[in-house]
């Protein structure tokens, strides 16, 4: 995902990153509630970030709230030493380079923990339950949890799976085997 | 990308966006239309330009609609848009999507059971997109004209507040488009093998399609029609607070 404010930049960004013929999708944000959006929606691996936003709180918010993915900022100058920069004057293999390895290290660290996007053990009975027609209150009352944990559950389910709907996570749920379609109510 | 006005050769504007295509299409404008500007063809087929000018332009920019000036057509037209559009949606789209679902479903042999719980989904989908559209055109609609009509001429008009203003409509307009997007977010994602590749793209891309467009419906009737009806009951002084 590239979050810049400048459109020149998001455009330019892009075009480079195609060029480079990666098997990923670029997502282009030119705010935070976009980005933010974008991040709770899809598997994002990579943040390029203007350096606009390396002191907002927000920003800070958002790539801290998740899985640890990449984080570029990408200045107008060249800040030596600095692994974690992009900058308006690198060469083409300077930021390929840059990017694979990001993008490498990005799996190897999703191969050698459990991904977060994988549900856990709570995350799935909700799952179950509201893909059975289960209203929030009722799930907060089968499970013993608040209203508010149910709820949490939720949209972090969301967060993984991508899927709103209850219509959604029921045939998330029968195509995962946790629910029958018969049990469904489709 | 170019604002379009009534210069804009319709040409142009499509080879742009093929997209356009399926927009100019509601207008009764289609393939073949000729060398001509969009004011020429929208007087040719008898369509208010101001009204297609806005209706192109937010199509292709999101951020065109708030900034402009919704005073200049009337309900009548914009109605008829969204109808036409409803149509489009229920008569030639979703049955379109729902053939390739079909023939996803039977060509696997054995059988996927898979792909059956994608088309039992996209059933369930399309009778809530029937109801959200039949709710519309048999309540919202006529309701609409009729401000518009009782706007244009109070003196002939009954008076009396109705039981169903456009704040309702408000409260029960809810979103179609978020299904859809589960709908594609879980082919892509989920689904079990083995299918038709094929098939599958083909779906997906009009599934991306349809989710745009109902988008871009729902935007005009919610940041165009909901404020101008509004306008004409605060004039006729029909709000309830
Ligand atoms: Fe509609
Ligand atoms: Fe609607």
């Amino acid at each position: 995902m590239i979050l810049s404010q400048s459109h020149i930049i998001r455009l330019g960004l892009r075009q480079c990153l195609t060029d480079l013929n990666l098997p990923v999708k670029i997502f282009l944000a030119a705010d935070l509630t976009t980005a933010t959006d974008l991040y709770e929606n899809n598997d994002i691996q990579l943040i390029i970030a203007g350096e606009e936003f390396s002191d907002d709180a927000g920003f800070h918010q958002l790539v801290t709230s998740g899985k640890p993915e990449g984080i570029f900022l990408f200045s107008e100058n060249h800040l030596p030493g600095n692994e974690q920069n992009l900058s308006l004057f690198m060469t083409p293999v300077e930021l390929a380079a840059k990017i694979k390895m990001m993008l490498q290290t990005g799996k190897e660290n999703e191969n050698m923990s459990t991904p977060e996007k994988e549900l856990s053990k709570r995350e799935k009975e909700v799952v179950r339950l509201l893909a059975l027609g289960a209203s929030n209150k009722d799930i907060a009352e089968k499970l013993n949890l608040s209203l508010h944990t149910a709820l949490t559950h939720r949209k972090n389910i969301i967060r993984k799976l991508g899927i709103k709907t209850a219509a959604g996570l029921t045939v998330f749920a029968i195509l995962n085997g946790m629910i029958t379609l018969e049990e469904a109510n489709l | 990308m170019r604002t379009i006005s009534t210069e804009t050769n319709l040409a142009d504007a499509i080879l742009q966006n093929h997209n356009l295509l399926r927009v100019i299409g509601r207008f009764d404008i289609q393939p073949g239309f000729g060398d001509v500007t969009v004011g020429e063809i929208c007087h040719k087929k008898d369509i208010d330009p101001v009204f297609m000018v806005v209706i192109l332009n937010s199509f292709l920019d999101e951020s065109y609609f708030p900034a402009h000036d919704l005073t200049g057509f009337s309900l009548k037209q914009l109605v008829r848009y969204l109808q036409k559009t409803h149509d489009y949606y229920l008569n030639h789209q979703i049955p379109y999507i729902q053939e390739l679902i079909d023939r996803l479903c039977s060509g696997q042999q054995p059988e996927n059971p898979g792909l059956k719980v994608v088309n039992r989904f996209f059933a369930a989908y399309c009778r809530e997109l029937n109801d959200h559209i039949m709710r519309e055109e048999k309540v919202t609609f006529p309701y609409v004209l009729g401000i518009e009509n009782r706007f244009n001429h109070p003196e002939e008009s009954e008076t009396g507040i109705p039981d169903y203003t456009i704040q309702h409509y408000e409260t029960e307009h809810d979103n179609v488009e978020e299904k859809l997007n589960d709908l594609k977010n879980i082919m892509i994602k989920y689904l079990p093998q083995p299918f038709d590749f094929d098939l599958v793209n083909r779906i997906t891309a009009e599934l991306y399609w349809l989710e745009k467009d109902l988008n871009e419906h729902s935007r005009i009737e919610d940041k165009i029609m909901i404020p101008k009806v509004r306008m004409m009951e605060t004039e006729l002084k029909l709000n309830r607070r």
